[in-house]
């Protein structure tokens, strides 16, 4: 991950993305997409006339003694966000050329760099059955460097237990935000309850499922042991393709089981394999507001 | 479908063994997957279904087939198509030599030999002619070309098999000699001791049938059975000749044993007069030799002579015996009808064993066995055996015109019995007659297109005679006479020489001296009497298909004579078919054999092997 995260072309692809995510931004009207995060500062934005209910502190009287007519200020929040990412490092993310922790990592790299062009608070955390380590939440744009490092010194190890690992983090997290949780849900404890938790402390959550095409549509044929990647389990089974054909159907089953869940908590979803290029994810998570605020 | 090594079908309990190896052994490669818990489920399910997975194993098919194919090709199967099986003419050759009287468990050759050819019968096409020919000692067509198969079936069951050698050579012949063509599929119906005879033109489509112990179906290529009939090697008297001493006194006797045998063995020989022993000798013979011993019998001690193997317990008994007779003494009766020849009168009175009556004109009140006309009308209808010299018969093959001086050089017939020795080309003939011959006479000699001396064979004429009368030629005057004279009544043949004791070999045909039109009875060796009314002399005998003494009886006459096997080849009970090598005999073992298909079986093996390992590769 370290060799190749932080190549030429991947610094090149974020500078688009930086400039893309600009253009969007301005595109947007005032006032929509205003975080319920708000923080502490208020920015002069405008007036406006005064209507019956606004807060009287915010009426200019200055404006009102030279031309006896009422105007209240109006200013525009200053978003004080803090996105915390967090990446799977469990072995399963081992899998996939390229590996799935490999591409990932790549998702986190650019979603930090935006997040902190965007000056948020920007915090990594890698996880497997808990989390390993955290970078935490800074507001700083040189803090990208510590993120491409953090983000490169990544190694796949351990066992997923997503649900721990989440409601762990809720609780242990003083200043909720967007949690950006790129992982392949591979986790036969179930992912809910930990998504669940993270709701309940406000968490805005955007669910990245990065799967191996291999997962998607597997290959091999024959008799095998396929043996856990995490756990070491092992299990005798023919491939055949009626075989294929039935995981692929289960595999469906759980996709499915996954959108329903996020549609009906307000999470933003988005399943992506390792064959896709990673800008095209981003970029979907561009045009849909995101980091716009 | 046959294996010469049944053995190599234990090979198939293989097939199990694999069968259980996938079942319980599949060898399983390991796929690490990111997680199994997807799959695990799936996998439950499908451990159900373990049988219908192996029928899909590629792997276990291809590995099935190539056991089966492997064990089916170590079995050497032999393609035993019927050879004549699909033929539109269909020819059954069937082997009743005395070899045929041999068993293999208790079941003689012969019945074998019946069953085999009832099959091929069974399985030819409904529309294909079978023709039933038998190739024993004396060749003959059992039943000619025929869809009938019930009536095939039943003159199989009347043939037995005979006392007698077999004589291939005269069967493929008169197979030959019915039409068979190279369309025609021969087969050849035997116990396989016996070799194909050399120079003859084997059927383009012939093929063998191997019944008994060196049969395809039993024969074991490691331990080929030394003789057709296993177990129970053949001793045989494979000679036995009469030579009578020069004065007249005895008989000098030579019997020859051989022992076919691996081992050597103990045999008592002993001869016969008339039933009476006369000689007993314990023999020690050699495996693989034969014995010669002599012995003197006085003449006086009898007329019909026995060799036997006493005791001889062996494998084929026929040839345990030998037989030789002395024939009748009867003289040559022979009537002269000459105006007086001193040459021929002195000839005949000399000549042995003739008793001549010179008359002046034919006299056909008196029986005669050779008629000799010189220089004097013939009357017309005249039978038997007629010697006309310068004269013509009326109802004769010769129409004589007017008589001519021989001015040219004289033409003989070469390799003819009559004219053997005889110097005709220096012979000065002065006049002879000059005609018409019927062209069924055959000239011996000739002048130009004329006829100087021919012989002719009518029904119940046979006749020798010359267009020039004695008197006109210096023949009578040469050596060559008395030779000519000879050579005729020698062909002529009206009586056996005097004195001659021996035997015939099973199915040859005896020359039986009786007077024309008398009847003649001949009683078999075992008692059966055979009745004919011959009306040339000598009368040919061929019914001669058991050993032994032959009865001879008529109003006027009585002889006898012997009928023996003695015959070394087929006392030789090794499957020569098989051993023999070379020219068109191979290509006859090849398909006594059947056609082997283990190459092919083990090629197919092979190619299944591949696949296997392609398949295996493919899924690595």
């Amino acid at each position: 991950v370290a060799t190749t995260l932080l190549d030429e072309e991947f610094l090149r692809k974020l500078e688009q993305l930086s400039l893309l995510a600009r253009k969007i931004r301005s595109g947007v009207s005032r006032g929509e997409n205003i975080s319920i995060h708000r923080g502490a500062s208020l920015e002069f934005s405008d007036y406006r006339l005064y209507q019956p209910g606004d807060d009287f502190r915010y009426l200019d009287w200055n404006i009102y003694s030279r031309l006896n007519r009422l105007f209240v200020k109006v200013f525009t929040a200053e978003e004080n966000l803090t996105v915390h990412i967090l990446v799977d490092t469990s072995r399963s993310m081992a899998f996939g050329n390229p590996t799935k922790l490999w591409y990932a990592g790549r998702l986190a790299a650019a979603l930090g760099y935006l997040a902190v062009n965007n000056l948020d608070r920007v915090g990594v955390s890698a996880f497997a059955d808990g989390i390993e380590h955290s970078l935490q939440p800074v507001r700083q744009t040189s803090h990208v460097f510590s993120i491409f490092d953090y983000i490169a010194s990544l190694k796949p190890s351990g066992v997923t237990d997503f649900n721990r690992t989440l409601r762990d983090y809720s609780l242990r997290t003083k200043r909720p935000g967007l949690a950006i949780l790129i992982t392949d849900l591979l986790d036969p404890g179930g992912y809910t309850e930990g998504l669940r938790a993270l709701l309940y402390r406000r968490f805005d959550i955007m669910l990245i499922q990065v799967m191996d095409e291999d997962e998607l549509s597997p290959r091999f044929k024959g008799p095998f042991r396929l043996i856990d990647g995490e756990t070491e389990d092992e299990t005798e089974l023919n491939v055949e393709p009626e075989t294929v054909a039935e995981y692929q159907r289960r595999l469906g089953a759980f996709f499915g089981e996954i959108e329903e869940f996020c549609l009906s908590h307000d999470i933003e979803y988005l399943r992506t394999s390792n064959r896709i290029p990673f800008e095209d994810v981003v970029f979907s998570y561009l045009r849909r507001g995101v980091f716009v605020h | 479908l046959s294996f010469a090594n049944p053995l190599g079908l234990l090979l198939l309990l293989s097939v199990p063994a694999i069968v259980l190896l996938h079942l319980f052994r599949q060898e399983r490669r390991r796929q690490e997957v990111s997680s199994i818990y997807l799959w695990r489920e799936i996998s439950d399910q499908h451990s159900r279904r373990v049988r219908p997975r192996l029928l899909r194993n590629l792997n276990l098919l291809l590995q099935v087939i190539m056991a089966t194919l492997a064990s089916l090709a170590l079995a050497q199967p032999v393609l035993q198509t019927d050879p004549a099986a699909g033929a539109e003419e269909i020819v059954i050759l069937i082997d009743d030599s005395a070899s045929m009287q041999t068993d293999s468990d208790g079941v003689p050759h012969m019945d074998l030999a019946r069953n085999r050819a009832r099959e091929i019968i069974g399985r030819a096409p409904r529309n294909a002619r079978i023709l039933l020919a038998s190739a024993g000692p004396r060749p003959s067509v059992i039943e000619t070309f025929t869809v009938d198969r019930t009536l095939l079936y039943e003159r199989l069951r009347t043939l037995e098999a005979t006392d007698g050698a077999n004589n291939l050579r005269a069967a493929l012949n008169l197979v030959r000699g019915l039409g068979a063509d190279d369309e025609t599929d021969v087969v050849l119906v035997t116990d396989g001791a016996l070799s194909m005879p050399r120079n003859v033109a084997l059927p383009r489509n012939l093929s063998t049938a191997v019944v008994g112990e060196t049969s395809p179906a039993r024969r074991d290529s490691s331990d080929a059975p030394a003789d057709i009939a296993v177990g129970r090697a053949n001793r045989a008297i494979t000679s036995f000749e009469l030579r009578s001493r020069p004065d007249g006194s005895a008989f000098e006797v030579l019997a020859a044993v051989a022992n076919y045998a691996s081992e050597a063995a103990e045999v008592v020989l002993e001869l016969t007069a008339d039933e009476e022993v006369i000689s007993s000798r314990t023999l020690e013979v050699a495996a693989g030799e034969e014995r010669i011993i002599t012995a003197t019998i006085p003449r006086t001690r009898g007329t019909v002579y026995a060799a036997e193997l006493v005791g001889n317990e062996d494998a084929l008994a026929v040839d345990d015996r030998a037989f030789a007779a002395a024939s009748g003494d009867r003289p040559v009766r022979v009537q002269l009808v000459t105006a007086g020849n001193l040459f021929l009168e002195s000839f005949l009175s000399v000549y042995p064993n003739v008793q001549l009556t010179t008359v002046e004109s034919v006299d056909q009140t008196t029986a005669f066995d050779v008629l000799i006309l010189d220089e004097v009308p013939a009357p017309a209808r005249l039978r038997g055996n007629v010697v006309a010299l310068g004269t013509a018969l009326p109802d004769g093959p010769f129409t004589p015109g007017r008589t001519a001086e021989l001015d040219r050089t004289i033409t003989v017939r070469d390799a003819h019995p009559i004219v053997d020795g005889v110097r005709l080309d220096q012979v000065q003939v002065g006049e002879y007659i000059v005609g018409d011959l019927n062209p069924r006479a055959s000239v011996l000699a000739s002048a130009g297109e004329d006829p100087l001396l021919y012989t002719y064979r009518a029904n119940d004429l046979t006749l020798v005679a010359t267009t020039f009368p004695l008197t006109r030629s210096d023949i009578a005057l040469r050596g060559s006479f008395p030779v000519l004279m000879h050579n005729i009544l020698e062909w002529l043949a009206p009586v056996a020489p005097s004195g001659e004791v021996g035997y015939v070999e099973v199915g040859s045909v005896v020359p039986l001296y009786v007077p024309p039109g008398e009847e003649v009875v001949i009683v078999q060796p075992d008692g059966t009497p055979r009745r004919y009314t011959p009306r040339t002399s000598p009368f040919e005998f061929s019914r001669t298909e058991q050993i032994g003494v032959y009865q001879v009886r008529g109003e006027s006459f009585a002889g006898r004579f012997a009928v023996s096997l003695a015959n070394a080849q087929e006392s030789n009970l090794s499957p020569r078919l098989q051993t023999a090598a070379g020219g068109a005999e191979a290509t006859l073992l090849e398909e006594t054999a059947g056609t082997p298909i283990w190459q092919w079986l083990a090629l197919a093996a092979l190619l299944f092997l591949a696949a296997d390992w392609v398949v295996w590769a493919r899924r690595h």
